[in-house]
């Protein structure tokens, strides 16, 4: 083989016959191959497999996922097996398959591929529209799994036993493929947006898919048409009590006694739920038009993006370097006067003298967790932390103080992923004691932080006799970074750990659910609860341990 | 200060052994270790950094086994990777404390250790600018800083001079010599012009194996008799490639001039070199590769 280099006239440039999709395609294979190379892509099909039986329990099941006037649900023929997996998928991408798929671009910018793409003559529209494409390959992957899962179940629950993967495929797909069009675009766009690319995006994305979700329900509720919902549930509600009322006229088409999604509950133990056959939704020319019309938002979501897109001119997300410093002074890392006389060689350093080091290691952690956030974030949190001082008790338990758990959600999830994302692993497992010292520093950094801005609060507790609640902060606040490190160090990334804090957050301060409630003051806890949460504390940390360790010794 | 390593291997899953049966005994000096990619350099580094557990053999620092203990050698270890990140938002002093503290270095001596080194590597005027604004090679100089953080007793460097502009080059190869005295210093790269000037023993390393291991001069001196010069139309240079194992190649108007690694003169109006140590270089790897070559053509 000639070792010569090529002349221009020799490197083949392809005969510009390539159709807009091949094109298209040839860059989003690639991006799927890379995530479906990952053990990510296959825990997640896994998690598919679990859940989807999960969506179908059988009629004396101690949870419910579809229930109507307390008692009924359609039968597991094909098409309700289709319809409820389709809508409960479409349900778990649109809050949780965002964070699943977003991060490609983010990826090719800080590996480098994203400035050599940028150089190319692909434009940013087809770019972006690969990216899509590739994140609604990987939610495809999932809804082929849900299907044979959906056909497997159908045949083992045995409610009715017509085979008709058509049947079940039609409504399955129908209904949940625009809505992973839809949130495919949606991760393009939100990477696009300097200021929801990083976990302020996390947060808005699941406000944002509340309210999608909330208004396809109001919807419904209104006893509006409701076909141009998102995961289609006011068709299928809208149906399904028609076809209820049908066979027992005396109950009402109420659609304030439906219930979808996961409902655990006491009262379905030991009560079977009665069935009714039902054979779907009518698919026809206006039907799948109206979910085609989310396939065209993607598009257009897409477009959207391409308007953002800086084209890789942005340096890496963690790059960015965030001026303010404000807490600088906290890290003692202010420099020294420079020394007058310049040091020009080793012998003239000063001696590297071991010193206790944890406690210079718990600063060094707390204020690279502080480091960089903005004046604002500083002022709102000394103004709510002021308020605990000041404000009725009620309004402290269950207003203030969960939102001071969520405060620092942004940036809490470094804590255990920052060295892997920041490239620093080889040089901070190098060190001596790399596994312990650090967890323990970065636990009680995050830790102190909790207590800082519950401060105020603890010493009313303190004082008025509530221990209880106290203690439930105090608790709290180990909680909470156990999370962010054993998440961090495991995953690598921030994503799942906003996410489900913020999931938690929403069900348990802001609902005051006892079980989820890890702020331990807007719910009084039993004894269970308490041993409970000191168990997954400690659970938490220990899978901390055991993360880092693993990826300290490879 | 003695760093046994004996029989070391690491195999890879799927990817084969990235070294087999590597065994080297190290005292106070520089030592290069030069290879192409993929000889194993890295993985040799990692596994001496306490970062991978070797598949086969053992590693000890003083006796001590490093698979069993090794915080044995981290406390005395400065090492700087071949790729490493740094916390983009903290300053080169703050990132640098940071370190310190996880080094378990006392806070006011870290930070009189820290002025130093800024200076030593020239970084004390971008001291306070955030580290996610600096070129790769000032971060590389961090990266230097950071290594000799604790005063290491063993210093294992894994392409250094990476990015650096040739004057931060030389002066970093000055602090490699200086810091030679009372410790062991493992310096892996590409650049022979490097090893060349600080080394005092010289490990080339070729799929996973030692190739050869002596002083610079030596392995130098070894060659001498095999490096030729000669001169060839700029037409016949693919032919003189596939022919002899060929070094620098310059053009001078319509002929080119060739340095050749070769056991006998390759033409008769050959002209003898003084050896190099990239000649050296050539006549292990680039005379291996295409024997190999030459087996599967």
């Amino acid at each position: 083989m000639s070792a010569a280099v090529a002349s221009p006239d020799r490197v083949a440039r392809g005969d510009g016959r390539a159709t807009p999709l091949g094109g298209l395609w040839r860059l989003a294979w690639p991006d799927f191959l890379e995530r479906a190379r990952r053990p990510g892509l296959v825990v997640s099909l896994l998690v598919m497999v679990w859940l989807t039986n999960g969506m179908l329990p059988p009629a004396i099941a101690g949870y419910r996922t579809y229930v109507m006037h307390d008692r009924f649900r359609p039968e597991y023929g094909p098409e309700w097996v289709g319809t409820l997996v389709g809508i409960l998928t479409g349900l778990y991408f649109l809050i949780f398959g965002f964070y699943l798929v977003r991060g490609s671009i983010e990826r090719d910018r800080r590996t480098g591929v994203g400035p050599i793409l940028a150089a190319a003559r692909v434009s940013r529209r087809r770019y972006l529209a690969s990216k899509a494409l590739s994140h609604l390959m990987v939610f495809v992957s999932m809804l082929l799994v849900a299907f044979v899962v959906a056909l497997v179940a159908q045949r083992l629950l045995g409610e009715n036993r017509r085979f008709d993967p058509l049947a079940t495929a039609l409504p399955l797909f129908a209904i949940a493929l625009p809505v992973a069009a839809f949130v495919s675009a949606g991760a393009v766009l939100f990477e696009c947006v300097p200021w929801l690319a990083g976990g302020g995006g996390n947060v808005a994305w699941f406000f944002a898919s509340m309210g999608l979700l909330v208004s396809g329900l109001l919807g419904t509720h209104a006893n509006a048409s409701g076909s141009h919902d998102l995961l289609a549930i006011p068709s299928v509600m809208r149906e399904t009590s028609v076809r209820l009322h049908a066979l027992h006229p005396e109950i009402p088409v109420d659609f304030n006694q439906l219930s979808l999604g996961v409902d655990v509950s006491s009262r379905w133990r030991g009560v079977a739920q009665e069935t009714f056959p039902w054979r779907g939704l009518r698919w026809d020319a206006g039907a799948l038009a109206s979910r085609a019309l989310w396939l065209a938002a993607a598009a257009g979501l897409v477009a959207l993006a391409a308007l953002a897109f800086d084209r890789f001119e942005r340096p890496a997300r963690a790059g960015a370097g965030r001026a303010s410093r404000p807490w600088a002074w906290f890290a003692r890392t202010r420099p020294a006067a420079v020394a007058a006389r310049r040091t020009t060689s080793v012998a003239a350093l000063a001696p590297a003298t071991r010193g206790l080091g944890f406690t210079g290691l718990v600063r060094a952690e707390l204020a690279l967790l502080l480091h960089g956030q903005s004046p604002w974030w500083y002022a709102v949190a000394g103004g709510l932390v002021i308020a605990t001082v000041f404000a009725p008790f009620d309004v402290v338990r269950f207003g203030l103080l969960p939102v001071l758990s969520v405060w620092p959600l942004l940036f809490l999830g470094a804590l255990g992923a920052r060295d892997r994302r920041d490239g620093t692993e080889p040089l901070v497992f190098s060190v001596a004691r790399p596994v312990a010292r650090p967890l323990a520093a970065g636990a009680l950094a995050g830790m102190l932080l909790y207590l800082a801005l519950g401060a105020a609060s603890l010493l009313r507790f303190a004082v008025t006799g509530h221990p209880d609640w106290a203690a439930g902060w105090m608790l709290g606040s180990l909680l909470v970074p156990a999370l962010a490190l054993a998440l961090g160090t495991w995953t690598g990334g921030t994503r799942f750990f906003e996410v489900l804090l913020l999931f938690a957050w929403y069900v348990g301060p802001m609902h005051r659910l006892a079980g989820l409630d890890y702020t331990g003051v807007t719910a009084p806890r039993s004894p269970q609860l308490w041993t409970l949460a000191l168990a997954l504390t400690a659970a938490l940390l220990a899978a901390a341990w055991i993360g880092r360790a693993r990826l300290v010794r490879r | 200060m003695q760093l046994v390593i004996e029989g070391v291997g690491k195999r890879y899953p799927g990817r084969g052994w990235a070294l087999s049966s590597l065994s080297l005994e190290l005292g106070p000096g520089v030592f290069g270790l030069l290879g192409p990619n993929g000889a194993g350099k890295t993985t040799l580094m990692k596994i001496l950094a306490t970062l991978v557990r070797p598949s086969a053999g053992r590693v000890t620092w003083n006796g001590t086994d490093l698979a069993r203990h090794p915080d044995a050698v981290r406390e005395v270890l400065g090492y700087l990777p071949q790729d490493f990140g740094v916390y983009p938002q903290l300053s080169a002093v703050e990132f640098l404390d940071y370190l310190a503290a996880a080094k378990g270095l006392d806070s006011r001596a870290a930070r009189r250790r820290i002025d130093g080194l800024l200076e030593l590597v020239n970084l004390s005027d971008a001291r306070n600018r955030p580290l996610g604004g600096f070129s790769g090679g000032m971060r590389q100089r961090v990266g230097i800083a950071q290594a000799l953080l604790n005063d290491p007793q063993l210093l294992i460097v894994d392409e250094p001079t990476a990015g650096l502009d040739p004057e931060e080059r030389v002066r970093f190869r000055n602090l490699l010599s200086e810091l030679a005295g009372e410790r062991i210093v493992i310096l892996s790269t590409h650049i022979v012009s490097d090893v060349e000037a600080v080394a005092s023993r010289l490990v080339l390393l070729g799929d996973g194996r030692v190739v050869a291991d002596d002083s610079p001069e030596r392995l130098v001196e070894a060659v001498r008799g095999r490096v030729w010069e000669l001169d060839i139309r700029p037409g016949d240079l693919d032919a003189a490639r596939r022919n002899w194992t060929v070094g620098a190649a310059l053009r001078r108007g319509a002929v080119m001039t060739l340095r050749v690694v070769a056991a006998a003169a390759p033409r008769p109006d050959a002209r003898p070199l003084e050896p190099s140590l990239e000649d050296v270089y050539l006549a292990h790897f680039a005379a291996r590769r295409e024997a190999a070559g030459a087996g599967a053509a």
